[in-house]
């Protein structure tokens, strides 16, 4: 995938300023930066979504093909998946995981039901069965998300935020899976996450947004021991949980 | 270095809904000055727990101590009066501040029952604005003129300017972006330091515990899964559950560095 000079507005309001970005096959990187930065918009570009901020101009390439940008009832979705930051902004409460299940396999067109069992056994998933998602643990359910995602076997998978809803122990089996899925399938993975320890520990590169441009990206290792920008510099000092240092308290009394 | 007496003791606490235990039997200490983690997932009884200690829910305890006012209850806690010196932090600080109400205006509230002065009052916030790092400025601001950070420093400038003995923390750093968590953090742990205030903190985040918090507690579906001063417990957790937790924030790298120090 290859993002050109991608700009982005919500109304005159600019959102993404030139961004650019190269995904090789196969690789995890992982987009880091606080709120407003433009994590959010840049995924729902790539996802072709127009709404709510309008793509001005630059492109997205992605196997070699430009993607349109389109109204959500019109985007195709081939080739990339979205698990989104937790199951309640996945599932609608009211229907049978069933039903929803089988809905996506009718739209993404996914026939053998043979391999859809094989997605949801290798993440150790029962059939949805007529189960609706609260009946699940939150846990199951975000597993069932990604089988979801995982059903029609895309080029590059996004994830949304996959901490920031989900308590760690969920969280954590949840990236670990896909980590495992991923590397056995050849896909990409996008990550969107404010937390850049959590990118150190799973991406092999990192791209730093601030105030909708990407001030500093290259790979994990590299970026961390020897950031450029400022606000890079910041994150990766603070990117653990650090005792106070005892001078600091003195410095305050 | 906090003395070692307890400025809150609770003995037994159990919360019922019906049939249904939602908090069975928890026991748990605070020193003055000291800070206590409660963890667990979500539906734990975590937020459950501050209600019920705070009077906001009916719930039975074997013995409940709250030295500063002098409050020792036993048996059925009091759902009105609540435990007067103390404050809460809650988690979405927009949601906590009046809209319609200037930053100053929110935080001079915990002032109206000490007969000051307007000008006193004034100066007061400022130095509480000062405290939490907000300049001067941020004195005649609405909550929607601010980041969510400076919201929340607003929120603990409110909690701190009644000089209270102890603070109810829930989830207080959950809806910031990381590196504002960890500012706001080290500024909790400065003031507690300063002040002596003692801090009851729900979280969900095992790496901010770690490194702040002395004592653990940790809930799972109403029940105590491990309650033990912070460092045996990432060393050696009390229970596979608490043991499982740990695991998991080290493979997310949010407890690296306590993990290396272990």
């Amino acid at each position: 995938m290859k993002i050109e000079a991608l700009s982005a507005e919500i109304g005159g309001q600019g959102i993404l300023h030139d961004v650019s970005l190269e995904m090789a096959p196969t690789e995890w990187l992982a987009v880091v930066g606080g709120s407003g930065a433009g994590k959010s918009t840049l995924l729902r570009a790539v996802m072709g979504l127009t709404r709510p901020a309008r793509p001005t101009s630059g492109h997205i390439l992605f196997n070699g093909a430009q993607r349109a940008f389109a109204s959500p009832a019109k985007t195709t979705l081939d080739g990339i998946a979205y698990v989104p930051q937790s199951p309640a902004h996945g599932f609608d409460p009211l229907r049978r995981l069933r039903w929803q299940w089988d809905q996506l396999a009718r739209r993404k067109r996914v026939k053998h039901t043979s391999h859809q069992r094989d997605i949801l056994s290798a993440l150790g998933l029962p059939d949805p069965g007529g189960s609706y998602p609260h009946q699940w643990s939150r846990g199951m359910q975000q597993r069932l998300l990604l089988a979801m995602a995982l059903m029609d076997a895309p080029k590059l998978l996004i994830l949304d935020e996959p901490t920031s809803a989900l308590d760690p122990l969920i969280a954590s089996q949840v990236l670990q899976e896909t980590r495992r899925i991923a590397a056995e399938h050849e896909i990409a993975v996008m990550m969107v996450t404010h937390d850049l320890a959590l990118a150190a520990r799973f991406a092999g590169r990192i791209a730093i947004m601030q105030r909708g441009r990407i001030v500093e990206s290259g790979v994990s290792d590299i970026l961390l021991s020897n950031p450029q920008h400022t606000y890079s510099r910041e994150l990766v000092a603070h990117r653990c949980w650090d005792k106070a240092k005892p001078e600091i308290s003195h410095a305050a009394e | 270095m906090p003395p070692n007496d307890p400025v809150f003791q609770l003995e037994g606490l159990t919360v019922r809904a019906g049939d249904k235990v939602l908090l069975q039997d928890v026991s748990c200490d605070i020193q003055q000055g000291g800070m206590l983690c409660v963890i667990g997932e979500s539906g734990a009884g975590k937020s459950t727990l501050l209600k019920a200690v705070q009077g906001f829910l009916p719930a039975t305890c074997r013995r409940l101590v709250f030295t500063p006012s002098g409050t020792d209850i036993t048996g059925a806690v009091p759902t009105h009066p609540g435990l007067p010196q103390t404050r809460w932090v809650m988690q979405d600080p927009l949601a906590a501040l009046n809209p319609r109400l200037t930053l100053g205006a929110s935080i001079q509230e915990s002032l109206y029952r000490q007969n000051l002065t307007v000008q006193e009052r004034k100066s007061a916030v400022l130095a509480a604005l000062e405290d939490v790092q907000l300049g001067s400025e941020f004195y005649s601001r609405f909550p929607g003129q601010v980041s969510l950070g400076q919201a929340q420093r607003a929120c603990l400038a409110r909690a701190l300017i009644a000089r209270p003995k102890l603070i109810f923390f829930d989830e207080p750093l959950s809806a910031l972006d990381a590196l504002v968590q960890k500012k706001i953090a080290r500024q909790m742990e400065v003031l507690r330091r300063k002040t002596q205030t003692a801090y009851l903190v729900v979280t969900h985040d095992l790496g901010f515990a770690a490194a702040y918090a002395d004592k653990v507690l940790v809930l799972r579906m109403g029940q105590v899964e491990a309650y033990q001063p912070c460092d045996e417990f990432i060393a050696a957790p009390a229970s596979p559950y608490a043991e499982n937790l740990i695991e998991a924030a080290r493979s997310l790298g949010t407890l690296s560095h306590a993990s290396e120090a272990a």
